[in-house]
């Protein structure tokens, strides 16, 4: 009986003794120029809500594979929650592309909103990035104007490094379009 | 001295005295012959009083020629009538007929005229009115008057029958259009239908202006009515102003009707409105019954027929209604309360004929079973006054004529407007019952209650501590805002507690994952297992 103890305790160390796969994080941010300056606040705007499709919420970036499943990569992970990269990189982009600050909270108390909800934002297996979302520009609850944004763009390489500039290019795409109905 | 010899004849030779005698025996028996011959009638007269008779004296005229005079006076043997023996002249055997009338001429002052003014001067005569009857009467009753119409007068007699004796009387004129076209002869009430018959006469050519159609009213006095148009005055001529007399006409809308018979009975009315609520001489009686209130409904109320009056009701049935149901025995039941009412198929443009009373008898016949219903409508909604309608109604309930007495009934059915009118009125019974005094009274305590608590309260208000109240609440404001500023967006308790959430729903996420591995793999937490490496995007070339 103490032999198999010992043996199977063996086993177990052995299968602990395994060489672990090291995970890679991507961050999404945009390219941001190093400068110091006084931020100038869009006025009568700020950046609203920031919706994803559930299935967009997960760590892992998603890859459709041939045959139409979605599969969350296990060695390839955002650093932090999509949900609160998406929000910073569309706040900082937009404000690049317009050349006003957006803030998270609106200036002012009639200022417009500008609410984002993304449907889609995945890879594809035959080297594709997908973005599909929805914006709108509301005051008071009440919906201005709305818009639609569905593009694909191709990798450059194959891998998930290139997924990852893939899908940080389209978000750049959509911030540029919604920082174009911002005044300058 | 010579003597004569007498001589002597055989006696064959006729006597010329005797031509005397056969001469006075001739002419006795021609004056008996004659006088046979030309010696008029002896009839007899039975007056009631021998008032003006003189045996000797009176003499008997036709048209003011003397005719015969009387000869003898006696009093019958009922000692309660005076027997007159005429001697009357041969040329009046022709006249004396069955209905010979005689009656005395005195002279007479009445209310509309004076006559026989002249025997005042000649003494009183018996006036002979020739009839046509049989001949051979030599018995007679005199009239006590004189006829006011001559028995061989031309014209239409007719008789009239009136609810009341009003103001005409015997005499009285009879007019068409205000012209004296006959009179009143004779009244006469009956004590068992409680009627009033008059027999008027009216005289030739006017004759012919009396019809199957025609209404006799009264037209005594002077008639005054108001109305929205002001007053209107309504007389006959003079003598009906003054005595009382009878008209008669058409009434507007009716057609003109057939030729009458001598004898033919009319109606006397009161007045012409009367005539025009009642124009029309034919018309059938139904029985309605109605499960509800009737409250309103009063005889004399218009029965409609889309609108159009066609009858009116003429009375509530209670009494049969209530002998009907002890007689079946089915009081206490609440049975249905007939109305009889009266349909006259001239109001619908039919002639006023027995012929459209058979029209209209056949329409109801054939209504009913086509949902021709009668139902109680309300005329007037502040006096409350109610009217029979009869309209169809092809959604109703299937019904048929039905028998009350002597009567059909037509089926009635509920309205929306009645059945409205009761809920009302049962809305209206309710708040009728509510105990309006307990609640006001109810209502005046708690008020009382309230006034009580506000007092407290406004003691309550003024008191130092209560007033402080206010000042108190603001710097609990002050402290909550500044506390609920802490929970900002940008302040430090909230990043951190957004930094705490974000690391558990990172752990989370990992658990997620290592709940899948396990649910997939369960001997991954003992055994190794190398997980598969991700698909990689690829591009093609």
């Amino acid at each position: 009986m103490r032999i198999l103890a010992t043996l199977t305790l063996a086993a177990l160390l052995a299968a602990c003794a395994g060489q672990p796969v090291e995970p890679r994080y991507y961050l999404l941010r945009g390219d941001v120029p190093l400068d110091n300056r006084q931020l100038t606040p869009a006025s009568g705007y700020g950046l609203g809500a920031v919706v994803l499709a559930p299935y967009i919420d997960q760590q892992g970036l998603l890859l459709e594979t041939t045959d139409g499943t979605i599969r969350p990569a296990r060695q390839h992970l955002w650093a932090e929650p999509i949900i609160e990269g998406a929000r910073i990189f569309l706040l900082q982009e937009i404000s690049h592309s317009s050349g006003k600050d957006l803030l998270p909270l609106p200036a002012g108390g009639d200022a417009a909103l500008i609410n984002v909800r993304i449907d889609q934002f995945h890879g594809t297996s035959d080297g594709r990035a997908i973005l599909i979302a929805y914006w709108w520009v509301s005051r008071d609850g009440e919906a201005l104007a709305g818009y639609k944004f569905a593009q694909a763009r191709q990798l450059d390489a194959s891998g998930y490094d290139a997924l990852a500039r893939a899908q940080k290019a389209l978000l750049t795409d959509l911030a540029r379009e919604i920082a174009a109905i911002i005044p300058q | 001295m010579s003597t004569e010899r007498a001589e002597i004849s055989s006696g064959g030779k006729f006597s010329a005295v005797w031509f005397i005698p056969i001469l006075a025996l001739l002419l006795g028996a021609y004056m008996v012959v004659h006088s046979w011959l030309t010696e008029g009638p002896e009839i007899e007269i039975t007056f009631a009083t021998a008032n003006g008779l003189e045996a000797g004296k009176t003499k008997v005229k036709y048209r003011s020629v003397d005719m015969g005079v009387v000869e003898k006076v006696r009093l019958g043997e009922d000692l309660e009538s005076v027997i007159a023996t005429v001697k009357l002249e041969r040329e009046a055997l022709p006249m004396l007929r069955e209905d010979t009338e005689f009656w005395v001429v005195t002279a007479r002052v009445g209310v509309g005229n004076i006559s026989g003014l002249d025997t005042l001067l000649s003494g009183a005569y018996i006036q002979l009115a020739p009839g046509t009857g049989a001949e051979g009467t030599r018995s007679f009753v005199a009239l006590e008057d004189p006829p006011l119409t001559p028995t061989d007068a031309e014209g239409l007699r007719l008789k009239l029958v009136s609810d009341r004796a009003a103001s005409v009387s015997t005499g009285d004129s009879v007019l068409y259009s205000g012209y004296k076209v006959g009179r009143v002869e004779s009244e006469h009430f009956d004590p068992q239908t409680r009627k009033v018959h008059y027999v008027i006469f009216i005289d030739a050519p006017f004759h012919t202006l009396v019809n199957s159609a025609v209404r006799f009213w009264d037209v005594s006095g002077v008639s005054i009515s108001a109305g929205a148009d002001g007053f209107n005055v309504d007389t006959g001529s003079l003598d009906t102003i003054l005595l009382g007399g009878v008209t008669f006409g058409v009434p507007e809308g009716v057609q003109a009707g057939t030729p009458v018979e001598h004898n033919t009975q009319f109606k006397l009315h009161d007045s012409y409105e009367s005539i025009l609520a009642n124009p029309y001489h034919h018309g059938l009686y139904y029985v309605v019954k109605f499960n509800h209130s009737i409250k309103g409904l009063l005889p004399g109320a218009p029965v409609e027929f889309r609108g159009i009056t066609i009858g009116s009701v003429k009375r509530l049935m209670l009494k049969e209604s209530l002998s009907q149901t002890m007689k079946m025995g089915a009081e206490g039941h609440g049975e249905a309360i007939p109305v009889l009412i009266y349909i006259e198929p001239a109001r619908m443009e039919l002639p006023d004929s027995a012929e459209s009373v058979d029209i209209m008898r056949r329409s109801v016949e054939v209504g009913v079973p086509n949902g021709m219903r009668a139902s109680m409508e309300s005329g007037n909604l502040l006096t409350g006054a109610k009217y029979i309608g009869i309209d169809f109604y092809p959604d109703a309930e299937p019904a048929e004529i039905g028998q009350f007495l002597n009567y059909q009934t037509v089926p009635t059915i509920d309205t929306g407007l009645g059945q409205l009118q009761q809920k009302v009125s049962a809305i209206l019974g309710m708040i009728a019952d509510l105990p309006l005094d307990q609640t006001v009274a109810s209502a005046n305590a708690a008020l009382a209650s309230l006034d009580e608590t506000l007092d407290g309260v406004s003691a309550l208000l003024e008191q130092d501590g209560t007033r402080e109240l206010p000042a108190e609440l603001n710097r609990t404001m002050e402290d909550l805002r500044a506390t609920l500023q802490g929970l900002s967006p940008d302040s430090e308790v909230y990043r951190s507690l957004n930094s705490s959430l974000l690391r558990l729903n990172r752990t989370l996420g990992n658990l997620e994952t290592v709940t899948n591995t396990l649910a997939t793999q369960p001997n991954a937490a003992i055994l190794p297992s190398r997980a598969p490496s991700d698909p990689e995007p690829e591009v093609k070339q």
